[in-house]
């Protein structure tokens, strides 16, 4: 191992994340889309009933590290769904991890998803829901019914922890216009009547992951410059004062 | 949905190798009945595709039948397949590839899906025999019913070797096997007889047609390939 790859490895190596720690720093720079998704898929895991073999949606997945994440340690079987990457990509990732027997990448919609009503035992969304779950309308008419009554949905999606002040403070860029606050969300999930909401909070350590991720992916340019990497000037700014994570699970009702 | 979807899918499985826990996709699964059918006889995954039933549909009866771990509807169509290329060790398609396959082009798109050195069969309602001119008049004259057989959706008939060649030239494959079914209109006939029967449908001219044609040219045409491994 080079002195790069030993600091990359200590970096991503994070005392509350004993699983997502094992998996290859390289590997997870190379299909990086966003904030650490395996800390992200861990941390919701945290939280929600999975049991081997259940079926489990993964919506909005990316490049299916949540994916495998999910058939590695948990042994479930996974719908690994996403309408960017494409599933022959996916597919390839997949079987290098060697998880092929239970991770299926899927090409879909998000408004039309093709699967039949009450196919899943979970469905899990990380840092995704916000690109098309914010509509009140969407729990009823494209998502909950594909879960099984009693099943859970999951998600973790970037949030502040308070509201956010229109226009924003001065520290932060136009671009985070479309972040919601923890409060906003929990009563957007709270307002559909099919659904018990049984978590709807601030992820713990949600802004010093973000900060943390930032850190591990500038490291092998020997650190962060704040011109190149204006979402880690603006993080640190903010102190986890508007920018971090919401973590939602409810449970379809019976 | 069309002449006995089980009986067909056992004639075209005597030409594949299925082994159990192999994924399967069953293309234009209609009522998914042949993906029922797939997994409790080979122990094989199903990814039971269909554009006209609803998966929800399916869901039910494939819960009903028991065969939840092994059978998935997807709502999908032919020509925009959500699968990663190379997923599946076999696909099948019962009675359904004339609706999306007969396109030149077609074929190129869908082999990919299936795994290099994988087998894609179908079976389909065919002729048995070209006919040199005109569609033959038994086909085609008012039946004593009153109907006619040969309606627009008829032009999907083919021969076997008709199939044959339309697979084989792409150099994509290997055709393993391009036969009629023996009195395939037999079954055929049988199937018009047991939905008369059951009320559903009248079926008279179809019914007359078949018996008038006796098998010199309609049946089932089974077609087996498999994709060559890549170089």
């Amino acid at each position: 191992m080079t002195d790069n790859q030993e600091e990359l490895a200590t970096l991503l190596k994070h005392e509350d994340f004993p699983l997502s720690s094992k998996y290859d720093p390289q590997w997870v720079i190379e299909n990086e889309m966003g904030p650490n998704v395996l800390w992200l898929t861990e941390s919701l895991c945290e939280v929600m009933d999975l049991k081997p073999g259940m079926r489990v949606l993964d919506m909005g997945c990316g490049r299916a590290m949540s994916s495998i994440f999910l058939a590695k340690e948990f042994n479930l079987q996974v719908w690994a769904t996403d309408l960017w990457i494409k599933p022959t990509d996916n597919w390839q990732r997949i079987c290098q991890a060697g998880v092929q027997d239970r991770v299926f990448p899927i090409y879909a919609e998000a408004r039309s998803l093709p699967f039949g009503h009450e196919f899943f035992d979970a469905v899990i969304s990380l840092d995704s829901y916000h690109y098309y779950g914010t509509d009140v309308h969407y729990l009823e008419f494209h998502m909950l019914k594909l879960l099984r009554r009693g099943g859970q949905i999951g998600i973790i999606v970037p949030a502040s922890p308070q509201d956010l002040p229109h226009p924003l403070p001065d520290h932060l860029d136009d671009e985070w216009y479309w972040v919601n606050s923890v409060d906003w969300w929990r009563h957007q999930w709270r307002r559909y009547p099919e659904l018990d909401v049984e978590r709807a909070d601030a992820l713990p350590g949600g802004w010093d992951l973000w900060v943390r991720w930032h850190e591990f992916l500038e490291a092998p340019r020997g650190g962060a410059r704040p011109e190149e990497n204006n979402e880690l000037a603006q993080l640190r700014k903010d102190k986890g004062r508007y920018l971090g994570f919401a973590r939602l699970v409810g449970r379809r009702k019976e | 949905m069309g002449p006995n979807a089980l009986w067909l899918t056992e004639w075209l499985c005597q030409n594949m190798h299925l082994t159990p826990g192999m994924r399967v996709l069953d293309m234009g699964c209609g009522r998914a009945m042949s993906s029922i059918f797939l997994a409790k006889e080979f122990g094989v995954q199903v990814w039971a595709a269909d554009l006209r039933v609803k998966p929800t549909d399916n869901w039910q009866r494939i819960r009903d039948a028991g065969v939840a771990d092994l059978v998935f509807p997807i709502h999908a169509e032919a020509r925009s397949l959500p699968y990663a290329a190379g997923f599946f060790d076999a696909i099948v398609c019962v009675d359904s590839y004339v609706y999306y396959g007969t396109d030149d082009l077609y074929f190129d798109y869908f082999v990919k899906f299936v795994k290099p050195g994988g087998q894609i069969g179908i079976v389909v309602p065919a002729l048995t025999h070209d006919y040199d001119g005109p569609v033959p008049e038994h086909l085609t004259r008012e039946q004593p019913s009153g109907g006619v057989f040969w309606d627009e959706e008829c032009w999907y008939l083919h021969t076997a070797d008709w199939w044959r060649y339309l697979w084989a030239r792409t150099k994509l494959v290997d055709v393993e096997a391009a036969d009629a079914m023996p009195d395939g209109w037999r079954l055929w006939l049988q199937h018009y007889r047991v939905v008369a029967a059951a009320g559903t449908k009248r079926c008279a001219s179809e019914i007359e047609a078949l018996e008038a044609d006796r098998g010199r040219y309609l049946g089932f045409v089974r077609m087996v390939a498999r994709r060559h491994r890549e170089r």
